[in-house]
């Protein structure tokens, strides 16, 4: 055999055949992808077409972003799996036999922050605080804005030391469940504390949400594969699903992280109060410390404030208030610094949120304003799509979050363990992958998934109450209040309504006078929607319905997660395919829907975050501890894995889009549950498996007693 | 090159038996100090209970993580190698494991690889009924196809499968940067069989499989020396006072041999066309640390190797943590290759330093009787 083939060569492939050679491999895994994002996709799309009946806005950007969702997934798999896994595992391997225990623990401890910097998610948690307003949390928002590098910092420190500790673990051949045993009840200790302080209690739910958060899709598989490697070298012979359990480290150091830098900051912010005692000036050295300087808590104020608020800002003086906005009308400069950066962002402010009062000033006179004022209303709600911004933003994201990394490990195996890349062509190739795939998917998940899911978020209240529409809004110039008619309903109420043409049809919409501007003599209407459900607000049915989507965007998101695919794919791989990676992914799905199923509880019915983690982790603490140390590792990292890129947007839509519509203060917690739950089940899950199997040995030991 | 004769004991340890012991705390205790693990799995039916097994009728297939244990002692104490490993883990009962012995030859540094020497049972105690006359089947397909495979063996009674996972090289590291679109993951099943049902094992195997068909697989069968087969085909509950293994396992010690259990070999096969199989081949198997294989794989094949199939394995032995020793993550590379050929390939890969300090090589020869595969549109 093989005389044949004595050739040293290459083999020359001509076109077609190499062709004939990538149509199967680009089918198989495009279809892979296909087949899980499916869930999501026809759970978002069913729901706000079938449930919600509401068209889909932007139904093309949506699809293309889909698309993109799915290509970019692909690529990116290819090149976790060809060159970045790889790159973790031969370094993994190399280390242990070529360095001594600190060098390995300066290696961890830069790599740990390199992650955490690589992929800060701080813009998802950003996004999350939107709707945080500085008077009712000052500490958590001023984390979230003026410090949020600070945030960053504290994270990467806790990421750091998490990696550090992973590796001592896999040296000295440690469980993992003594760590859990000290961390999670510490962390739940300062957690509850922390709930007596006014401030810290906002935090909490940032800080629980940070762990799970910024261990990202390029984290985990890295991470995984150094733990593999370095455990292939270092670990005993007996255990061969060793290398796990740095990712649920690096998911619970940064909590404790965070809550410190709470506490360090906790003396300069001003504790929760209302509105306008936060503008008055017995507090406002400690408020402006949130903005970092007068312009900064004034442009907030305007913009964020209530009228009364804003007063209180100017010490109840409207002269002085109308003074600094003629002021910033004149002076450019004052205006970009206190209203933001963008051309025009003075007369946007104005026209929106504006008292007439606050116009005037602004415009100077009152044919400028409606001038301005005609052309605001035409030009809103035109969806502008800046391609070139989204995809350099995007690109530019992704670079960042891979290069650096692999250029590190590089340089470890080069340098310091003069070793070779292995089959560098394929991880070249890889790197290459897995940076085009980012970009795509990153893109796609902005105009697909992230677009309806704020279209659907926004509207799944409306499941169980009445909602405004704020989008749907008609507005009507030179409004004649003598058209206004009145009608009865059968109960004898009174109810003013008109006739208007809208599509070259005639509807009646009902007049309410609040929304008639004398001013503008223009009448705006914004319609509401629902409740779809029971008839009445709040009824079961309705939050029924809202709580099974929930469920399903838990499940079919985390379906599609990246990180979770690699991750399974490495336990099965370790365990020679007796633990299937397809039942490890459906069984943290179904954790996680689960999960976000309690967060949404907590959201509607603003139970303590506190009362719904401390079960949870009691729970997983109990089952951890009859668990064996495989499952154990498996299940902790699980719950790491989850809330990733394409997790985290959908529910903070839905989680933004139900808390804004009931007024909660911040919508955080919610990914905190999403990180437990799966743990819970994947723990639960080999509480059945390895039961069966102690069965069939007991059935053994039975035998040999013949 | 010095060929050294030894014997490699091969022994496949199901791991619940093992659970939360350290297997080499136990495998010192039989004076077992250098092995290799290679991670299996093992799969049997089982009866579906409950619910689910009468929505679903028929047995589904569970597996179960396996260790296959491999280490070399002195061709003279084969029998007591075996006899303490089989008592230490109990391999006489089905369902926990196998053990067996092969003659190899050795090329390498034989100061780096020494012979084990297991602690002798204590006088008196019987040794087991070993059983001679053995063949195994090794068999490899892509990652994905083990799994039929397995069933249908199990199904039709031959045996358990033990099925690890490998990496397939050839013809894909010839087209260059194209060979990612080229699945290289495979999975190889080792049958144990004796002599008697080996040609009617490597025909169900190949039609299980459909390894004559191109880029299906491989398949080959080689002679083994003595060993204990677990006869386990099926685990669960049992319909009757006792199982199916207990029956083959009473009746095995009654007859003193396992020969009562062959088939007629007439009735199989009958009017089939004679296989056309590749013979006078040899297995050479390469070890070497973690990194290094790709290198002595490409040099192979420059000396004439078709390819080799790459698995990974961990080292357990002295001091291997330090540079210069072999480490504990290595890899293994094996190839079947005609007679004539050995030389030539041993020589490449020496000279691609297989023996060096940084690889700690060592090449392991054994024949094979006959493989089978596609040969092309012979005939």
């Amino acid at each position: 055999m093989g005389s044949a083939q004595q050739s040293t060569g290459k083999v020359k492939i001509s076109f077609k055949q190499a062709v004939r050679l990538l149509i199967p491999y680009t089918k198989k895994r495009i279809l892979e992808q296909v087949r899980a994002v499916t869930v999501i996709v026809l759970s978002l799309l069913g729901f706000q077409l079938l449930v919600l009946r509401i068209p889909i806005a932007q139904a093309g950007v949506i699809a293309l972003g889909i698309g993109l969702v799915i290509s970019g997934l692909a690529f990116y798999m290819e090149g976790l799996f060809l060159g970045i896994m790889p790159l973790g595992e031969a370094n993994g391997i190399k280390l242990p036999q070529k360095t001594k225990l600190p060098t390995i623990l300066i290696f961890s401890f830069i790599l740990g922050i390199g992650v955490t910097l690589a992929e800060p998610a701080i813009g998802v948690l950003q996004a999350a605080g939107f709707s945080v307003k500085a008077w009712n949390a000052p500490l958590l928002f001023l984390f979230l804005n003026r410090l949020s590098s600070v945030l960053v910092i504290a994270v990467a420190i806790g990421v750091g030391l998490a990696v550090i500790t992973g590796m001592i673990r896999f040296m000295y051949n440690l469980s993992l469940k003594p760590f859990l045993f000290v961390l999670c009840p510490l962390l739940l200790l300062v957690s509850t504390w922390a709930a007596f302080n006014p401030n810290l209690i906002y935090l909490t739910g940032v800080a629980w949400d940070c762990g799970g958060v910024t261990t990202g899709p390029v984290t985990v598989p890295l991470v995984l594969a150094l733990g593999i490697g370095i455990c292939r070298v270092v670990g005993s012979a007996g255990s061969s699903i060793a290398g796990f359990g740095v990712v649920s480290l690096a998911s619970l150091f940064p909590i404790v992280t965070v809550l410190f830098s709470g506490i360090l900051y906790l003396d300069k912010v001003p504790d929760p109060m209302p509105e306008k005692s936060f503008f008055a000036v017995e507090n406002r050295e400690k408020a402006t410390y949130l903005f970092g300087g007068e312009e900064g808590i004034r442009g907030y104020a305007f913009k964020n404030a209530s009228y009364e608020g804003q007063l209180a800002l100017f010490d109840n003086d409207t002269s002085k208030m109308i003074a600094f906005l003629t002021a910033c009308a004149k002076s450019d400069s004052l205006a970009k610094k206190t209203f933001g950066a963008t051309s025009g962002a003075l007369q946007t402010w104005a026209l929106e949120l504006g008292t007439a009062e606050q116009r005037l000033a602004v415009f100077g006179d009152q044919t400028v304003l409606k001038q301005a004022m005609s052309d605001y209303t035409v030009n809103r709600g035109k969806f502008s799509l800046d391609i070139k911004d989204l995809s350099k933003r995007n690109t530019l994201a992704s670079l960042r979050a891979v290069i650096p990394l692999c250029l590190f490990l590089m340089l470890v195996l080069l340098v310091i363990l003069r070793e070779r890349i292995p089959r560098a062509d394929e991880t070249f190739i890889g790197i290459l992958f897995a940076c085009i795939g980012m970009s795509l998917f990153n893109c796609g998940i902005e105009l697909g998934l992230t677009n309806i899911g704020n279209q659907v978020g926004s509207k799944v209240p409306s499941s169980f109450k009445a909602i405004p529409l704020p989008e749907n809004q008609h507005t009507i110039q030179g409004f004649d209040r003598s058209i206004v008619q009145t009608a009865i309903s059968p109960s004898g109420e009174k109810e003013t309504f008109f006739f208007t043409k809208i599509d070259n049809e005639y509807q009646s919409l009902p007049f309410m006078a609040a929304g008639y501007d004398s001013l503008m003599q223009q009448y705006t209407y914004i319609p509401t929607k629902g409740p779809l459900f029971g008839g009445k607000e709040y009824s079961m049915l309705g939050i029924l319905v809202v709580l099974l989507f929930t469920f399903a965007i838990g499940y079919g998101a985390t379906i599609a997660e990246p990180a979770l695919n690699a991750l399974g794919s490495t336990v099965e791989e370790l365990t020679v395919g007796t633990f299937k990676k397809a039942f490890l992914i459906q069984s943290v799905a179904v954790g996680v829907g689960i999960g976000l199923v309690l967060g949404m509880c907590k959201i509607m019915w603003n139970i303590p975050l506190i009362w719904l983690l401390l079960p949870s982790y009691a729970v997983t603490l109990f089952l951890t501890i009859r668990s064996g140390e495989e499952y154990v590792n498996i299940g902790w990292d699980s719950g790491g894995v989850t809330t990733g890129p394409i997790t985290v947007p959908l529910v903070l839509a839905m989680g933004l889009g139900v808390g804004g519509q009931l007024g909660v203060v911040e919508g955080f917690g919610i990914l905190a549950m999403a990180s437990i739950w799966p743990i819970l089940s994947v723990l639960l899950v080999g509480q059945i498996v390895s039961h069966r199997q102690k069965a069939a040995a007991e059935q053994q030991t039975a035998l040999e007693g013949a | 090159m010095e060929k050294i004769q030894s014997c490699l004991i091969t022994a496949c340890i199901n791991r619940n038996l093992v659970a939360g012991k350290d297997i080499t705390l136990l495998l010192k205790e039989c004076g077992i100090h250098e092995f290799n693990l290679v991670s299996s799995r093992n799969a049997f039916l089982q009866e579906r209970s409950g619910f689910l097994g009468h929505l679903l009728p028929g047995r589904a297939m569970v597996s179960h993580l396996s260790d296959v244990i491999s280490f070399l002692v002195d061709p003279a104490e084969t029998l007591a190698a075996m006899a303490v490993l089989a008592r230490e883990f109990n391999l006489t009962l089905p369902g926990n494991g196998s053990v067996f012995s092969e003659t190899i030859s050795i090329i390498g540094n034989n100061d780096l690889f020494t012979h084990n020497h297991p602690i002798p049972i204590p006088n008196g105690t019987t040794l087991p009924a070993f059983q001679n006359e053995l063949t195994a089947i090794c068999c490899i397909v892509q990652r994905g196809e083990g799994e039929p495979i397995a069933r249908t063996v199990l199904q039709s009674g031959i045996g358990s499968p033990i099925t690890a996972f490998g990496a397939g090289t050839g013809l894909r590291d010839k087209v260059g940067l194209l060979r990612i679109t080229i699945p290289a993951e495979k999975e190889i099943l080792l049958l144990l069989t004796d002599n008697y049902e080996a040609e009617q094992a490597f025909n169900v195997l190949i039609d299980a499989g459909k390894l004559d068909q191109p880029g299906k697989g491989f398949i080959y069968l080689y002679p083994i020396g003595q060993g204990l087969i677990d006869p386990k085909v099926s685990e669960g509950v049992s319909l009757h006072a006792a199982s199916i293994d207990q029956i083959i396992f009473a009746l095995d010690e009654v007859k003193g041999g396992t020969q009562w259990r062959r088939k007629d070999i007439h009735a199989q096969g009958a009017g089939r066309d004679e296989r056309k199989c590749l013979l006078n081949l040899l297995d050479l198997t390469f070890q070497c640390n973690e990194g290094r294989a790709d290198d002595l794989v490409a040099a192979a094949m420059a000396a004439g190797a078709a390819g080799a199939t790459l698995s990974r394995l961990k080292y357990v032995g002295e001091g291997s943590l330090k540079a210069g020793k072999a480490s504990p993550a290595r890899e293994m590379g094996s190839m079947i290759i005609g007679e004539q050929q050995v030389d030539g390939i041993a020589q490449a890969l020496e000279k691609t330093g297989l023996f060096d300090a940084q690889t700690q090589g060592q090449i392991r020869i054994k024949k094979v009787t006959k493989a089978c595969t596609y040969l092309g549109k012979a005939s």
